[in-house]
């Protein structure tokens, strides 16, 4: 029995199919990529992971049961958000916004608890935001805002994160923490599923990759079974160049319009 | 579901305490406070500490009773465009708001009787009398027997009714004289228009009745003008009366009639639109002292007088009657 | 709760507990403030004083109940306000934003058309009350017919539709009723918002729902926030966005209606309390929603004694809560550093 399960879904607006025949499962403790271009409808599965979407066909399942059958507060407690949008008009602090990923936890009239502090400054240490706990969110950078969602979604204990592209507006360093932040956590036990625009971090740090074109999954696997470059220049529409890295990782350059198609080993 | 039942059962339990609440806290303070200050029959049949908050009932009160009986008259009282007493009123030292009317500045002078007009709303009603007053409500007065009406109410009021029939006696008999002096002449169309946008006194005016006894043809009566509507332009025009009776406003415009505004305001005489019709041609656009025309009380009859003169000029070169 | 925050909620029940004595001492009526206090000390402790009966009249039954009033209107107002500015993540939304006011207005209107004032005090209320309601529920009927989910733009865009349909009906009877000048007067009254002559049956009225509303509205605090992070975002966190969001409709609704059914039309109340707030608190709404409260009654009650205290003049209460609340306002926004919004 699957812990998030989309089987065969499609999701319709307007008659328009954004989402067509799509089966995906990740598996518990792994870190799955979902990877594609622009309105592939990484977006939208993600969402239809998450509950926030119902499919036009097929179902979304959670522990096995139909999403729907699910209240708000008991998927809140399994599948946590991190929005790609970190807009927060709001003056909250930041340990404001970690909290609130402790409502789905606490009754009408509960007040926090030891516990829930706990885990709050947990997430925040996790996320290498603790020196910040006092500022607020309509203050702080775009990268560390999204440390901080990040931090909410610890926050909610869920066993499964969905990302929707957390490292946009990251630098290198940030954006590489967080998906070492990530691998860890698979590794501990959580599913991830991200989408991701940086292919070479998919290949780098998935577990499992998920390619999109169209609003299809098109292919499914580990990276080094999915990603080839026949794939990714049909998916994506340019040409591609695979080398090793030194650490002996995928990594990709990316070309518009025809170059030489031998592989070419990256010279030590 | 149950959430759904339980907030509902919640809002129904809540409004039903609301709609208890409102009905029975009503109910108890008017218990609660239900004996009459002054319980005594000769202050209830003959006050003599008597407020007025609405300027129709000054002038009628001021002619009813002596003024050491009246404790206070509305702001109206002072008012060059709506009284037509002012020496006698400023006798009385007494003022009282009457729009809102203030409760407390009512209740702190301790009368007997307060009068109130249509506009007083409930609440203040209820309120006055807790406070132990006799509230007697007197409308505006838009038609002569109303008017007359309001004088016997008064006066029964502050246990003067010989002295209201007396009064009433005294308008009558000065339009009886009015009608007297002009019967048999050719009425003239006139029409009356208020300052302000275009409003004239229709059927069930006093103005309208005013006009009619002084021998007029009211055009705005023919026009089938109710109350005070207001009256286009062109019926005007179409009407084309002899005679216009406009108030005094000191100079400044007669007001627009309909959306056609004046700019700068100028009194219609020099109006290029009105330059058509025959009274402001032949020069006969009248005025006549606001107070009379405003006043809502017995001395509109006054302002008849005026009227049959502007109207029937002849018929006064002989009967210099007195005009008050 | 912070240390300051909790100072200042207890500043400001101490404002308002000041301010409502302060209110009951002054007035019209020629009642030196002392002996007022007296009074008002004899009347708790069932003593008979030796003052004139009109005194304790215009006291207890007069002014106590018109000040009363005022708190619970002005704090019903101010936190629905708060309340609203959450659901429409809007710092323009204010308390008649879903048709509230424009429905009230027009119930008001039509019954005192009617000629409610002959018959019964209780007729305009209920116009008013009725009018609000059914408003609001046109308005949120209309805005989830369609088959998607609910949106705050189209609630928003609805309300604007009805309440400017229903404004317009208003004006028609208005227009309708100026040929007596009376009932117009009467009803411009109502419009601009009146404490004259509420007494304990207004209170009694208002009572009931205000405190139930508004002690259900402050409890959703935590939910409140949520609501302020976004709609997907509340709706991740585990709370079920659509039935919230008409849960809190119809309870501010409720406490709105029943406010403006009974003192009128009086705006800027909900819109500038609640930001004033937030200024000096900060967006949390558990503790902003109190603070609204406690906030919004002490400016209403000041504004009536400013209304009572300028004799002979016709000022309204709506009045003297835009000319005061609006320049502080901007005052205190031109000086914060801590500013509302980052971004436009």
């Amino acid at each position: 029995m699957a812990f998030l399960e989309l089987n065969d879904v499609w999701f319709e607006v307007n008659g328009k199919a954004i989402v067509r025949e799509v089966s995906l499962s990740p598996p518990p403790g792994s870190f799955l990529a979902l990877i594609g271009p622009n309105g592939s409808g990484k977006t939208t599965v993600l969402r239809l992971l998450a509950g926030l979407l119902s499919p036009t066909r097929g179902t979304a399942s959670l522990e096995g049961r139909d999403m729907r059958q699910w209240s708000r507060r008991e998927i809140a407690r399994r599948v946590a958000v991190v929005p790609q949008d970190t807009h927060l008009d709001f003056a909250f602090t930041v340990r404001d916004i970690v909290a609130m990923g402790r409502h789905a936890h606490l009754g009408r009239f509960q007040p926090e608890g030891a516990h829930d502090r706990a885990v709050i400054d947990q997430a925040m240490a996790q996320t290498d935001i603790l020196d910040l706990r006092a500022r607020l969110v309509t203050e702080l950078s775009g990268g560390e805002r999204q440390r901080v969602l990040i931090a909410r979604s610890l926050a909610t204990e869920a066993p499964t994160i969905l990302l929707d592209e957390p490292t946009a507006s990251l630098d290198v360093a940030h954006a590489l923490e967080t998906y070492e932040l990530c691998r860890r956590l698979a590794r501990e036990g959580k599913t991830i599923v991200m989408a991701v625009h940086d292919l070479n971090a998919a290949a780098r740090y998935a577990d499992r990759v998920a390619v999109m074109q169209g609003g299809r999954c098109v292919a499914q696997g580990r990276p080094e079974e999915v990603m080839n470059e026949r794939l990714l220049a049909e998916v994506f529409g340019v040409q591609v160049e695979m080398y090793r890295s030194r650490g002996g990782w995928m990594s990709f350059v990316f070309h518009l319009g025809p170059v030489a198609t031998e592989v070419a080993e990256y010279p030590r | 579901m149950t959430q759904l039942l339980t907030s509902l059962g919640l809002v129904v339990l809540t409004l039903g305490l609301s709609a208890l609440a409102g009905k029975y806290g009503f109910a108890w303070q008017k218990a609660a406070l239900s004996m009459p200050r002054h319980s005594d029959n000769t202050a209830a049949q003959r006050p003599s500490r008597i407020i007025s908050t609405e300027y129709n009932v000054n002038e009628i009160l001021m002619d009813m009773v002596a003024p050491e009986r009246i404790l206070a008259l509305s702001q109206d009282a002072d008012n060059p465009g709506l009284c037509n007493i002012l020496d006698r009123t400023a006798q009385i030292p007494g003022r009282v708001a009457s729009n809102p009317i203030r409760i407390e500045q009512i209740l702190a002078l301790e009368p007997d009787v307060v009068f109130v007009g249509a506009a007083c709303p409930a609440e203040t009603v209820s309120l006055l009398e807790l406070g132990g007053v006799r509230v007697v409500r007197i409308n505006r007065g838009y038609t002569i027997s109303e008017i007359q009406e309001n004088i016997r109410l008064i006066g029964n009021a502050v246990g003067e009714p010989a002295r209201a029939e007396a009064l009433i006696a005294e308008m009558n008999h000065q339009l009886a004289a009015i009608r007297r002096i002009v019967v048999g002449a050719p009425a003239p169309r006139a029409l009356y228009i208020g300052s302000g946008y275009g409003y004239t006194a229709g059927i069930g005016t006093y103005t309208d009745e005013l006009l009619e006894a002084a021998g007029a043809r009211n055009a705005a009566r023919e026009a089938g003008i109710r109350e005070w509507g207001k009256i286009t332009i062109e019926t005007v025009i179409e009407m084309d009366p002899d005679v216009i009776f406009v108030p005094d406003t000191g100079g400044r415009a007669h007001g627009a009639v309909g959306t056609r505004l004046v700019i700068p305001p100028k009194p219609l005489e020099h109006d290029p639109v009105w330059q058509d019709v025959r009274a402001v041609r032949s020069g006969r656009v009248v005025t006549l002292p606001p107070s009379l025309l405003f006043c809502n009380s017995h001395y509109s009859t006054w302002a008849a007088w005026a009227m049959a003169q502007a109207l029937h000029p002849e018929r006064f070169q002989q009967n210099q009657q007195k005009l008050p | 709760m912070t240390r300051r925050d909790a100072g200042t909620l207890a500043g400001l029940v101490l404002l308002l507990v000041g301010v409502v004595i302060l209110a009951t001492a002054l007035g019209t009526a020629n009642v030196p403030p002392l002996r007022a206090m007296r009074i008002l000390w004899d009347v708790l402790t069932g003593n008979e004083g030796d003052y004139p009966a009109w005194q304790r009249t215009v006291l207890v039954w007069v002014r106590l109940p018109r000040v009363l009033t005022a708190a619970l209107v002005g704090g019903g107002l101010a936190l629905t306000g708060a309340v609203m500015q959450a659901i429409f993540r809007n710092p323009m939304a204010e308390p008649g934003i879903i048709g509230v006011s424009a429905g009230a207005a027009f119930g008001a209107v039509t019954a005192l058309y009617l000629g409610a004032t002959t018959f019964s005090m209780l007729l305009a209320p209920t116009g008013a009350f009725i009018g609000a309601l059914g408003c609001t529920f046109v308005v949120y009927v209309l805005a989830s017919s369609g088959r998607g989910r609910l949106s705050v733009t189209t609630l928003l865009l609805s309300g604007v539709a009805v309440g400017s349909i229903v404004s317009a009906l208003t004006s028609f009877v208005l227009a309708l009723s100026l040929r007596q000048w009376e009932v117009g007067r009467q009803m411009l009254s109502w419009l601009m918002g009146d404490f004259e002559g509420r007494s304990w049956g207004h209170v009694a009225l208002v009572f009931p729902l205000t405190l139930v509303g508004s002690v259900w509205l402050a409890l959703h605090g935590r939910e409140l926030n949520l609501l302020l992070t976004g709609e997907e975002s509340a709706l991740s966190l585990g709370i079920d966005v659509p039935a919230l969001r008409r849960n809190l409709i119809v309870w501010a609704s409720l406490v709105t209606a029943a406010a403006v059914s009974a003192v009128g039309a009086i705006g800027f109340v909900g819109l500038i309390v609640p930001h004033l707030l937030r200024l000096v608190m900060g967006p949390d709404n558990r503790r902003l929603l109190p603070a609204a409260f406690l906030g919004g009654a002490a400016f209403l009650v000041v504004a009536d004694m400013v209304c009572r205290l300028a004799s002979l003049s016709d000022l309204r209460p709506g009045v003297v809560t835009s000319l005061v609340g609006g320049p502080f306002f901007l005052y205190l926004l031109i000086r914060s550093r801590r500013t509302w919004a980052a971004t436009v």
